[in-house]
């Protein structure tokens, strides 16, 4: 396993870790709030970083995938103040834990290979050319900046820093 | 492995210029109307703070004095809080500036580590609490920190009406 992998799994346990905390104290009922109209919410961001999941493990497995900018809540989409659009808690952080494992299983096993593997999707293709250049980027930037959301989301209703 | 950690941090500075591109420069530390609780993260705090903790990591590692300026500890380091009076901050241009000087310093120092420097254990204990290894801890300057404040900046721009970036 390369030291990369391991560098990229450090921060991936990191993120799940750091996931857990900012939700774990979230009342069910308040996981769609948005303290000011157009802020994401931790429903959703939990479920639009759960549209990459089935992502990754298809690049770690060599398999192809929908683009997820089309998925409901894709990159298009819009966080809405509605608890019916969205699983409940307990649902969207079994899911994530989940395949966060899923992930890492798949990426100690294959990811060596799965890296130099050519990106299939077209349109990363010209700045992200191999799933190496995409995975590193959708496991830490892309979890972290949308973790970095709910903690605003947070602090904006004087919730604990975590 | 570092030149990867290498390429995302710049992916971050570039994003963080996205994200205040458009932004005058009075609006740098504004707070959303009717926020209640603790003030949000705003942009000169935001881009202060990163530009701050690469100068502080760049000089951890090994980088010489920082180049940051002192009473930056004290506006922009681990314990501070962002203010709402605009006067405290420097310019979005200065910001800017030190941002991108303060990336290419750590970034600088890291490319000069030798390749067996990143497996072995953090040397201060302190750290090493949180960060077993150099690598854990070249993921957190590099990466996963800039990132996570980033989308603090993200999440401000919406809650002022602003487009997405």
């Amino acid at each position: 396993m390369s030291t990369l992998i391991d560098g990229i799994l450090l921060g991936w346990d990191n993120n799940l870790a750091y996931a857990k905390q900012l939700i774990a104290d979230i009342a069910p009922d308040r996981m769609t709030h948005q303290p000011r109209p157009g802020m994401t919410h931790p429903a959703w961001v939990l479920c639009h970083l759960g549209v990459y999941h089935p992502v990754m493990l298809a690049m770690l497995n060599g398999r192809p995938f929908p683009d997820p900018k089309d998925h409901r809540y894709g990159f298009n989409s819009t966080a809405v103040d509605d608890p019916t659009q969205y699983p409940p808690k307990q649902d969207l952080i079994a899911s994530f834990e989940k395949h966060h494992t899923l992930i890492a299983d798949a990426l100690r096993q294959h990811g060596d290979a799965a890296m130099e593997l050519p990106t299939t999707l077209d349109r990363w293709k010209p700045k992200m050319p191999r799933n190496g250049h995409v995975l590193p980027d959708l496991m830490l930037v892309h979890e972290s900046i949308h973790l970095g959301q709910i903690s605003v989301w947070r602090r904006v209703q004087a919730m604990p820093r975590v | 492995m570092i030149e990867a950690l290498i390429a995302m941090s710049q992916k971050n500075l570039d994003y963080a210029n996205r994200l205040v591109a458009d932004l005058p420069p009075e609006k740098m530390s504004t707070q959303p109307p009717a926020v209640t609780g603790k003030p949000m993260n705003h942009a000169a705090w935001v881009l202060g703070h990163l530009a701050f903790v690469a100068d502080f990591y760049a000089t951890v590692l090994g980088g010489g004095q920082p180049a940051a300026p002192k009473h930056w500890s004290d506006l922009f380091g681990m314990n501070s809080a962002p203010q709402p009076d605009a006067s405290q901050y420097p310019a979005k241009d200065e910001l800017l500036r030190a941002l991108a000087a303060g990336h290419d310093r750590l970034i600088a120092v890291v490319r000069a580590k030798p390749a067996d420097f990143w497996p072995q254990p953090v040397a201060d204990e302190k750290r090493r609490a949180r960060f077993a290894t150099n690598t854990a801890l070249a993921v957190h300057m590099l990466v996963n920190h800039d990132a996570i404040h980033l989308g603090q900046l993200s999440a401000w721009r919406r809650a002022l009406g602003l487009p997405s970036v």
